[in-house]
């Protein structure tokens, strides 16, 4: 079922818009009261934050130091995510529109996908509140005209981890008051306060400038554009870090929000908003209205609310009806059903990957790819992902330094719109709930733990190649466009991360971290359905085993000489690899149990 | 294959689910695991399975302790959840084709098997359709028949009578079970229906807050002088008094 047809939301508006204007004015009225929204909040925070906070913000900005522009970019960045979730919860929970989808059959998930629209829409407001400010800012470094255009961009960049930002609010934060925080938290009180009290605001403005590198995207735009003069890895690594994060966390949150969805029930609205429910209940039911209903589930071929029970079909049980199954018991007949996947004439990456698989490893790659292996799918997605910053450049080569966020967010976007890149290859370790537990899928069958692991080392490899040889080529492409027009680039070296990156090495250095940390990520899928860290002894040493990973990682990542680089990366591997072979044995050992207690996000059997 | 279950114990958190429970089951026959709400009927079976770890005891197949990486030992059992673990979009054939090679079992001729529970099951029509396609009750059919066709020495199966299915897979069921019992294959399913047990089983393991209570065949159990129609469901109301001697 799909409600973003355009003819349907055509329809659907038009519908709502039959309803006797004073019966839709009611029902919005109505509709805050019943909610509990202090009506005419969000208007006052709407009116304030964008005809008194922005321009004083821009003007105070103006005539200040670039530091002190930083602070107020970072404490907006904030107040943006505050205000963009009440207005998602508003969409979601609030909006007059979700009595009427009550009386349609329309299930909660169509529901959230039409409001999630209708707040990326309307949120789009963030793309020109913060190509003003990062224009501002790009104009006080010394862009020049360019300014207008690198803003843009990271206007995008801003609008869509604002985006990132409210969905993680939400599905982890449900509770929170995102109106009230807005208005009233002490974000804004101090914002308020520095525009009349000079010395408050320089105080403010420098805690936030502090604070600046941890806010993504923030902290790696001000880095990018030498706004952040501090210098060292842990200040080239932090923001991309934070930024990687949170965008590596969308997919899960948005995954999570939209599973926890449900609309306010009905009678609930009813019980307050008798009067607008009732007389719209009683247009949807009415002759026309039923037209219009009828003329709307046919423009957006909409399932019904339940799923139909299958037709019931009895089976064949004598000659007679048996007949008609003879395709059926002839396919079954050539066995071709236990021939399996042909790894021969599928793609290359499969074909390599089988002369290194042993025919149970190939078995269960099947089985936990829910019948194809899709390794080829995962190298030509990861590569092209990588790829495209070179060829962004190469296309657009004034605008280099704006490739970079494209190799931390390519991957996601892909993730996010659902092409199912990241899940390829692991369909068997599908959760499965059982009553209040869940395990995965593949647990109650002979498939080896070793196996398991074999196949999602082979997996993260290719990927992790496909986006290492994709950036290389990438990162070729930036390096050959400076060759080529030094006098343009020349303005874009203070905060050329890439620069950076390939200058000192760092960039192999991180290839060879994430190599190395294979092993780990092998044991995740593995580890997703069972109660491995439910023993606070096991916890402990899963706890000792990671700080030891972390800690030998960023020691790897800051070695000064070659000698410690060896001897880092050695022990890295080396606690890498030692960790799997533990996990391996508790596994094989019955160490643990292979089901654990369900958690909140897991699908439902 | 002979199974033991050594001084299995198993806690989540404080409570003792299982509590050093022993027990020795030959082949040929068929157990059912009786025993009200989390008595740790589903747990004994998942020990079984290797699913759930005990936190102290062994299981043993035919004498050889059982750890998951004995893949030879495991793939001498099934074991069957009271919802089937299937993917959605592959159809019983496509299931059946994994379940077959994971167990070794796709030799000549067990297409013709495959065919015949199929049809026993009376899910031939819905053998190429997607498992997403199918009610709960199509969908026990059809992982069960594979797992039926795969033909290990011990099945496991959790509730099969509350499983959905209707009477006539019921029924397969039954028949299919007790001609495995003639070949030497063991079957153990848990259910609270005092009925079923008593109808189908050779032996009943009483389960009660994570102790057998009892385990033998219904005849035996008869001597608890209890009116012989309703033996096992004498032994229940015993067990809201006093645990069984």
């Amino acid at each position: 079922m799909t409600l973003r047809d355009k003819p349907f939301e055509r329809t659907m508006h038009a519908m709502l818009w039959t309803v006797r204007p004073p019966t839709w004015e009611q029902m919005r009225n109505w509709t805050r009261g019943a909610t509990g929204a202090r009506p005419g909040l969000g208007g006052v925070s709407r009116i304030l934050i964008r005809l008194v906070m922005f321009p004083s913000a821009l003007a105070v900005a103006a005539s200040g130091s670039v530091p002190m522009f930083v602070g107020v970019i970072a404490f907006w960045a904030i107040v943006t995510v505050l205000w963009q979730s009440s207005r998602l919860v508003a969409l979601l929970y609030q909006s007059p529109e979700l009595p009427v989808y009550a009386h349609l059959p329309v299930p909660p998930e169509s529901i959230f996908a039409l409001q999630r629209r209708a707040f990326m829409w309307n949120s789009i407001w963030v793309l020109l509140d913060f190509w003003i400010l990062y224009g501002v800012l790009a104009y006080r470094v010394g862009f020049g005209v360019d300014s207008l255009g690198m803003a843009l961009m990271m206007g995008a960049i801003q609008w869509w981890v604002t985006l990132a930002g409210v969905t993680g609010l939400l599905a982890f934060f449900p509770k929170l008051r995102f109106e009230g925080l807005v208005l009233f938290s002490p974000l804004l009180l101090g914002g308020v306060a520095f525009l009349v009290l000079p010395y408050v605001f320089w105080n403010l403005a420098g805690w936030f400038t502090a604070a600046a590198p941890w806010i993504p995207p923030v902290g790696w735009i001000i880095r990018l554009l030498g706004a952040d003069q501090r210098g060292g890895f842990v200040a080239d690594f932090i923001p991309g870090l934070a930024l990687g994060a949170l965008l590596t966390v969308f997919p899960l949150a948005q995954r999570r929000l939209r599973a926890a969805y449900s609309p306010p029930e009905p009678i609930q609205l009813e019980a307050n908003l008798s009067g607008a429910a009732q007389i719209t209940r009683a247009f949807i039911k009415s002759p026309p209205g039923q037209l219009v209903v009828a003329v709307l589930c046919r423009l957006a071929r909409i399932r019904p609310w339940r799923k139909s029970a299958p037709t019931p079909v009895t089976g064949a049980t004598d000659d007679t009806t048996a007949d008609q199954y003879a395709p059926i018991r002839a396919a079954i007949r050539t066995r071709k059903f236990l021939a399996g996947y042909d790894w021969r004439r599928s793609g290359w990456c499969e074909r390599l990957a089988a002369r290194f698989l042993s025919p149970e490893d190939r078995l269960a790659a099947e089985f936990m790819g829910g019948g194809k292996p899709a390794y080829t799918r995962v190298v030509i997605i990861g590569g092209l992902c990588a790829l495209f910053p070179g060829a962004f450049v190469v296309v657009f080569p004034n605008w280099g330094n704006f490739a970079l966020p494209f190799f931390w967010m390519l991957p996601m976007v892909f993730a996010n719109v659902g092409s199912g890149w990241i899940k390829d290859g692991k369909a068997g370790a599908k959760l499965m709930r059982v009553g209040g537990q869940a395990t995965s899928l593949h647990s109650v069958y002979p498939i080896r733990f070793w196996s398991l692991v074999r196949l999602n080392i082979l997996r993260g490899f290719l990927t992790i190649t496909a986006l290492c040889l994709g950036a290389t080529v990438s990162l070729l492409a930036i390096r050959f466009s400076r060759l080529r027009q030094p006098a343009i680039w020349s303005g874009f070296q203070g905060g050329t991360s890439t620069e950076i990156l390939w200058i000192s090495g760092e960039l192999w250095r991180l290839v060879f971290l994430v190599y190395a940390a294979l092993p780990v990520f092998a044991i995740m899928p593995c580890s997703r359905g069972s109660n491995d860290i439910h023993s606070p002894g096991r916890f402990l040493a899963w706890t000792a085993i990671l700080v030891t990973i972390l800690g030998t990682a960023v020691w790897l990542l800051c070695a000064g000489s070659i000698l410690t680089t060896v001897g880092a990366g050695t022990l890295f591997a080396g606690v890498s690899a030692g960790s799997l072979w533990l996990y391996g044995r508790a596994y094989n050992r019955n160490g643990f149990d292979l089901i654990r207690k369900a958690s909140r996000g897991d699908p439902g059997s | 294959m002979r199974i033991e279950l050594r001084k299995v114990l198993k806690r989540y958190q404080s409570q003792r689910v299982l509590n050093e429970v022993s027990l020795e089951i030959e082949p040929g026959q068929i157990v059912a695991l009786l025993g009200p709400n989390g008595a740790g009927k589903t747990t004994l079976l998942r020990c079984l399975a290797g699913i759930v770890a005990p936190d102290q005891g062994e299981v043993r197949f035919d004498g050889q302790i059982f750890h998951r990486d004995r893949m030879d030992l495991r793939r001498r059992f099934w074991f069957m959840p009271d919802f089937p673990f299937v993917f959605d979009h592959w159809s019983m054939v496509q299931h059946a084709g994994m379940v077959l090679r994971l167990y070794h079992a796709d030799g000549p001729g067990i297409e013709e098997t495959f065919l015949e529970l199929l049809r026993e099951f009376e899910v031939l029509s819905l053998a190429e359709k997607p498992f997403s396609a199918l009610s709960r009750g199509e969908r026990y059919k059809g992982a069960l028949a594979a797992l039926i066709a795969a033909d290990p020495e011990v099945w496991l199966v959790d509730e099969p009578f509350a499983s959905g299915m209707d009477p006539i897979g019921i029924g397969a069921f039954k028949r299919r079970a007790r001609d495995a019992i003639k070949r030497g294959r063991t079957v153990i399913y848990s259910t609270q229906i005092v009925e079923a047990a008593q109808g189908f089983s050779d032996r009943v393991c009483i389960i009660y807050r994570g102790e057998i209570m009892a385990f033998d065949s219904i005849a035996n159990l008869r001597d608890h002088s209890l009116p012989p129609d309703s033996v096992l469901e004498g032994i229940f109301n015993l067990l809201r008094e006093e645990p069984l001697p």
